[in-house]
């Protein structure tokens, strides 16, 4: 009687290319999905609460509240369209419209002036001067009728959002 | 012999099993994430549609409640009340609805207006208050001042020229004329096109786009008028027509026509309220005059011609009130020329092309379908004194707005 014992056979030189070949593309495949998942991901996460989204959404919020409240009679527009300067009352009780909104652009900036408007004398003092949105590629403002309209480019290198705000004056 | 094989399998688990587990979990969690955050994204969407929505809402609801107010001046004798509440009206084509009120406040009208979208909800606010609508010279269409007009106005008066008209040119300011107030247009019209200037005219005030469109409510005629029997003019030489002597209980006269004959004088002595339902002529130098302490409100059911060298004087010099001259809807034409080139008086007839000839003085105000200033005058504006009648032409004017 005679045992014989079968020997486990080691891989094949072409099995382990085809092996690692498998693995790799495996490896791969499943790595580019989570690679592109993970920057689909990044992208929507940014244009939904990424810093330019943010600004374009406070940006838009402030412009369309102060247009909104802005007399008709009166407003003042850049032959260049880099600013707008809109006037309104402080409350019920002002006779004139009695303050001032200028949005502007300074380099990357966007800012806008509040302050006193002086209505016959035609004179602003800004009060205070806020800071909107950051990363302005382009903007451009015009008043048509009694529309406003506020044309925003925002680009952080990595994402751009363009706003396109027009609202109504009511005073 | 017999063979005997033993088999050694190696028990070993493969790895790719869970690999692929780790990989689908990792891909599930990251599409719950962009699940989430496209949900996130679809609320903030959402939110925002619903919060325009209402907003929108809002604004129509304010709109209308204007619109029907200036529509309840129209019906007369009207008693000031304002408009009934209303609740939940739907803008159409949308989700959105309106409810809005107006409240008497005593000097002003307040209007509050909610729109609801959603979850969303917008107020916005509106203070009322009646205004005259001689604010110095209103049409729907063409206004025409000639070179050298100049125009004066009390320094805290809401003069304006106003045009509803939105066309090219539709308001033309000659050389040298200046205009110590506002020059408006039809809403969403340029005013660089719609207003014509040269580069000698002055605004002192603003030019701008109307919100709205000026009703100019007809004239409405007294029912006293309209009852009056009527009378046949027949001109006679000094023979004036003698009215009241209570200017708040005026005579009232209907006539037919009225026709002066050439160098013909009409006085009017006393106050007088006069309905004409044909056609006013005067002939050449004829003159109708209201002599000093009278008063004349003249309801125009037709037209008015004048001749050369003939017109209307006021003798009561710094008062335009003594002389009130209403169009009816059927008074298509006015001519109106100033003995002595000075006419003091309102013109209300928003149906009626106005064509003034006066060389030297104008003051009052003027509302017609177009405005023809044909001489260089001095045109001062003097605010109409508050009779507080009804049928003072009016409508409601904004004075603030504001929203939460």
């Amino acid at each position: 009687m005679s045992l014989k014992i079968a020997k486990t056979k080691g891989f094949t030189l072409v099995e382990l290319m085809v092996t690692i070949l498998m693995a790799t593309i495996v490896i791969a495949g499943a790595g580019i999905v989570l690679v592109d998942s993970q920057r689909g991901f990044s992208k929507m996460y940014n244009r939904v609460h990424g810093d330019i989204a943010t600004d374009a959404y406070v940006t838009r919020r402030a412009f369309d509240s102060t247009i909104r409240k802005s007399t008709i009679s009166r407003s003042l527009v850049d032959v260049d369209s880099q600013f707008v300067e809109v006037y309104y009352y402080q409350d019920v009780t002002s006779p004139k419209p009695d303050r001032f909104a200028n949005f502007y652009r300074n380099g990357s900036l966007l800012l806008v002036d509040y302050g006193q408007y002086e209505w016959d004398t035609r004179t602003t003092t800004p009060v205070s001067i806020v800071t909107l949105a950051r990363n302005v590629k382009d903007v451009n403002f015009s008043v048509q009728g009694l529309s406003v309209r506020m044309m925003l480019t925002l680009d952080d290198d990595k994402e751009d959002v363009t706003v396109v705000s027009s609202a109504i004056r009511h005073n | 012999m017999r063979c005997l094989k033993i088999k050694i399998t190696r028990n070993r688990r493969g790895s790719i099993l869970p690999f692929a587990v780790v990989v689908v979990i990792l891909l599930f969690i990251m599409g719950l994430a962009l699940t989430r955050l496209g949900l996130n994204a679809r609320m903030a969407s959402a939110r925002t549609t619903a919060e325009i929505s209402a907003r929108a809402a809002a604004d129509a609801g304010f709109e209308q409640a204007i619109r029907l107010m200036n529509l309840r001046l129209a019906d007369k004798p009207w008693d000031g009340s304002p408009i009934l509440p209303v609740t939940d009206v739907e803008l159409p084509n949308s989700d959105a609805s309106f409810s809005y009120n107006v409240s008497d406040e005593g000097t002003y009208y307040q209007i509050t207006s909610t729109g609801k979208s959603g979850t969303a909800e917008k107020m916005v606010y509106g203070r009322l208050m009646l205004s005259s609508l001689l604010f110095g010279i209103g049409v729907k269409e063409v206004i025409d001042v000639k070179v050298g007009a100049t125009f004066s106005a009390p320094p805290d008066s809401d003069f304006a020229i106003r045009t509803n008209s939105i066309e090219d040119n539709a308001i033309v300011l000659k050389s040298g004329v200046t205009i110590p107030g506002d020059v408006i247009c039809g809403p969403g019209g340029e005013t660089d096109d719609v207003v014509n200037i040269k580069s000698t005219t002055v605004i002192l005030g603003d030019s701008y786009a109307a919100s709205d469109e000026i009703d100019f409510p007809p004239v409405y005629l007294p029912d006293d008028l309209k009852d009056e029997t009527l009378t046949s003019y027949s001109y006679q030489a000094a023979n004036p027509i003698v009215g009241s002597m209570n200017p708040a209980d005026p005579l009232s006269i209907k006539l037919d026509r009225i026709y002066i004959p050439q160098g013909g004088v009409q006085e009017i002595h006393g106050h007088c309220e006069v309905y004409v339902m044909g056609t006013t002529i005067l002939g050449q130098s004829a003159e109708l005059i209201i002599t000093e302490g009278s008063s004349l409100v003249l309801y125009m059911g037709g037209d008015m011609e004048a001749k050369n060298s003939n017109g209307i004087e006021n003798l009561n010099f710094g008062l335009p009130g003594a002389l009130m001259i209403y169009g009816l809807d059927t008074c298509e034409h006015i001519d109106l020329k100033a003995k002595g080139d000075v006419f003091f008086g309102y013109v209300y007839a928003p149906e009626a092309d106005l064509d003034i000839y006066a060389k030297n003085e104008l003051a009052g105000a003027f509302v017609g379908k177009s405005f023809n200033l044909k001489n260089s005058a001095n045109f001062t504006f003097i605010p109409p004194p508050d009779s507080g009648e009804t049928n003072d032409p009016a409508s409601y004017l904004l004075l603030h707005w504001w929203e939460e």
